[in-house]
């Protein structure tokens, strides 16, 4: 954990889109019609599969990230899409700076061998596992996983699993009697001890969320919302951390669709509002809340009672609620020039953010333009001495 | 057709430091990944089938390395052992289709069946429950392979309408589950007790004895395969055996004996009943096997010969170096065979 403000990009675990139009996704096995003329990884040759996979796409995404300075990626996991250790441990030796920043759900693995994965991981990779703990939405998603433990539990799970993983990891013999896990005399083997802790980025909303988060994250994790929102929303956590006697740092989850000019940007989103149907638009609605999460339901409330167009959808400058409907989650984003976008990064950094996970579809082909138009206009740290609405120069080197 | 494969150790060998006033650049650039790569590529260029990263508690993480290695070795089958205690049944058959999609269904599973509880492990439990998890752990993974919507409501593991194949594309709400099947690992176990051999006949694909004396071997195979009969099921016999294979036969027992510090007479050595695994300073996870044949490229070629004649399809093998033993393989040993059963 630097002082310095870490930006992530996301790669998408199962398919791409190769923009924000609604049009059929393209790439990956996850794609809508993989194996037809135009789709890619794998594509057709001579009328057969060409032999490539989703993995040799994602190397071209996690190295275009890493061209375009983000410091890694968050790697989801849903029951849909493919295993984030799986492909940290296949592109690892396919990348140099790119850091994995792996969804780990608590409860799936054994603590013990979760930490053995992730200290082989350290070696293989030089250190660039970084964990996204996340303890799961509730509703028939936890259920497919085989996993019956309620809410709350859920958390206290994470809690100690967090416990066991980070004793273990700091050096045996290690002891530890929980109501989910109960060790003695655990650690790692010499060969894989003394490795970096990874980073621990912690999401939830939730009131025993948020306890747990405190104990363990290093930075707390959540979707962007409106920034008055997001500011109570720290506010909360920096309370409850001090209570633990630590203090908290904060990372914002957002989608950007940034173009040369505001009104282009807009007009990405009149495109792909163009190739909705009704349908759509209801199952969008209906999924955004679904389970126990507390951070969907946050979400949700930017939903109008009843939606006719996309406009009804800003809830701030730049703040737009309907990414949803373009196909992709978090649903609040940021929509804007390049310059607003920087701006807009530049006022979460005034309400406390130390760290993004940004994202935009294609996942490949924006990485580069948002590493190379919305970064370097943004402030950073320096943004806390200048007004709002003062984007940075850039300097073309 | 006969399969070979090759084990990766998954510890590092101490490679002596050089003097001070000596250039070394090696500090700090390289891992035990490297020589793991090292060793695959080697099973690869020489012919192997496949290769198997064991479970080595004191070694590196076996699925981290499976996963490493595939990309670099595309012509090779991949067997990737670890406890049952890993996770869930879910997560692990998840872990696994990531893996089949991403390198073209080349995984195996190894699930170790023998063993305690191990509460430095976080695994409590122990004696006959141990293998009720194991065949709930397979149940489970070959329900959610199967077609969805996949329920299973055990003692050990829970799943409510998963699973990941659709079809039909006729489950409701999992719609995005439509899509090419993936197979389920081959599952390969190993235990000499009744209940190992009962749970391979049931849900293994192979069996991996260690018994290398020909009577024995037979019938433990005739046992297995009687079992599976009875459960509807066919299951092959692999042997689990080392290496070392040299330009003569004395040459061949020089080197086990040096490296192992136990006399021998080939042309089969066996650890005695009991004696701790063998471990060497060039290949510090040493060796799983518990015997080894020992002797020239022509008796090595022989016995093994004689082990498929008894059953043995497939041959799970190690050496005394894994780099320099996989390409004498390749090149002194698996052309003999090539007349009988090896693929040319």
């Amino acid at each position: 954990m630097t002082d310095q403000i870490e930006i992530y990009w996301r790669v998408p675990m199962g398919s791409d889109s190769s923009n924000w139009r609604n049009k059929p996704k393209t790439r990956g096995a996850g794609a809508d019609a993989p194996l037809t003329l135009g789709y890619i990884a794998p594509g057709l040759r001579d009328g057969k599969s060409d032999g490539l996979s989703y993995i040799d796409f994602l190397v071209e995404e996690a190295r275009s990230a890493e061209r375009a300075g983000f410091t890694g990626a968050l790697l989801p996991s849903f029951p849909m899409t493919e295993d984030p250790f799986i492909v940290s441990a296949a592109l690892a030796r396919a990348t140099t700076t790119f850091r994995f920043m792996v969804a780990v759900q608590p409860g799936f693995l054994n603590p013990v061998h979760a930490a053995r994965i992730s200290a082989s991981l350290q070696r293989l990779s030089g250190g660039r596992l970084v964990y996204n703990v996340i303890t799961g939405g509730g509703g028939p998603q936890q259920t497919w996983w085989g996993d019956t433990t309620a809410h709350d539990q859920r958390y206290l799970r994470t809690t100690e699993f967090l416990d066991v993983l980070k004793g273990v990891w700091d050096g045996g013999p290690f002891d530890y009697d929980g109501r989910f896990y109960q060790v003695r005399g655990g650690g790692l083997p010499a060969g894989l001890a003394g490795q970096p802790r990874p980073d621990l980025y912690y999401s939830g909303s939730s009131e025993s969320a948020i306890e747990s988060a405190v104990q363990h994250a290093d930075y707390y994790l959540s979707w962007l919302e409106h920034p008055d929102h997001l500011k109570a929303k720290f506010e909360q956590v920096e309370a409850k951390a001090a209570t633990y006697g630590r203090k908290a740092k904060f990372a914002v989850r957002a989608h950007v669709i940034a173009r040369p000019t505001e009104d282009e940007a807009w007009e990405e989103v009149r495109l792909g509002w163009a190739n909705l149907d009704a349908a759509k638009i209801q199952r969008v609605r209906r999924e955004g809340g679904r389970g126990d999460s507390v951070g969907a339901q946050r979400q949700q409330q930017y939903q109008p009672e009843s939606l006719q167009d996309w406009e009804e959808l800003i809830v701030a400058p730049n703040i737009w609620a309907g990414i949803g409907y373009l196909g992709d989650f978090p649903t609040v984003g940021i929509v804007g020039s390049y310059e607003q976008a920087a701006e807009r990064l530049d006022d979460l950094v005034r309400i406390g953010a130390d760290a993004f996970i940004l994202s935009g579809l294609s996942h490949l082909e924006e990485a580069y333009r948002v590493g190379t138009e919305v970064l370097p206009r943004f402030q950073g740290r320096r943004a806390l001495d200048q007004p709002a609405g003062t984007a940075k120069e850039v300097v073309h080197v | 057709m006969t399969e070979f494969i090759w084990t990766v150790p998954t510890r590092v060998p101490h490679r002596p430091a050089f003097d001070p006033s000596v250039r070394d650049d090696r500090p700090g650039r390289f891992t035990a990944f490297d020589e793991d790569s090292q060793v695959a590529r080697a099973a690869e260029l020489a012919g192997f089938d496949g290769v198997v990263v064991p479970y080595d508690p004191g070694g590196e993480e076996s699925w981290v390395v499976a996963a490493a290695l595939a990309p670099e070795v595309p012509r090779l089958g991949i067997v990737a052992e670890f406890p049952p205690d890993l996770g869930t049944a879910v997560y692990a058959a998840k872990l696994a289709l990531s893996f089949q999609r991403f390198f073209s269904d080349r995984l195996s599973w190894q699930i170790v069946l023998d063993g305690d509880a191990d509460p430095s492990l976080a695994d409590s439990v122990s004696g006959p429950a141990r293998d009720t998890r194991t065949e709930e752990f397979l149940t489970v993974t070959r329900g959610v392979f199967g077609d969805a919507p996949y329920t299973f409501h055990g003692e050990f593991y829970e799943v409510e309408a998963g699973g990941f194949f659709d079809p039909s594309g006729t489950v409701p709400g999992l719609s995005q589950l439509v899509r090419a099947r993936s197979p389920h690992p081959r599952v390969l176990l190993g235990s000499q007790r009744q209940e190992g051999l009962s749970l391979s006949a049931r849900f293994g694909d192979v069996h991996v004895f260690d018994e290398p004396r020909p009577e024995l071997l037979r019938a433990a195979i005739a046992d297995v395969q009687a079992r599976a009969a009875h459960a509807g099921r066919i299951v092959g016999a692999a042997l689990r055996i080392a290496v070392v294979a040299r330009d003569s036969d004395a040459e061949a027992r020089r080197d086990l004996s040096r490296a192992t510090g136990h006399p021998e007479d080939g042309p089969v050595w066996s650890l005695p009943a009991g004696a701790p695994a063998l471990t060497f300073d060039f290949s510090p996870s040493g060796w799983r096997a518990r015997s080894a044949i020992v002797g020239s490229y022509e008796a090595v070629a022989d016995q093994l010969r004689a082990y498929v004649e008894l059953g043995i399809g497939t041959f799970v093998l190690e050496g005394l170096h894994p780099v320099a033993d996989a390409y004498r393989f390749g090149e002194y040993v698996r052309p003999l065979l090539s007349d009988t059963f090896v693929s040319a």
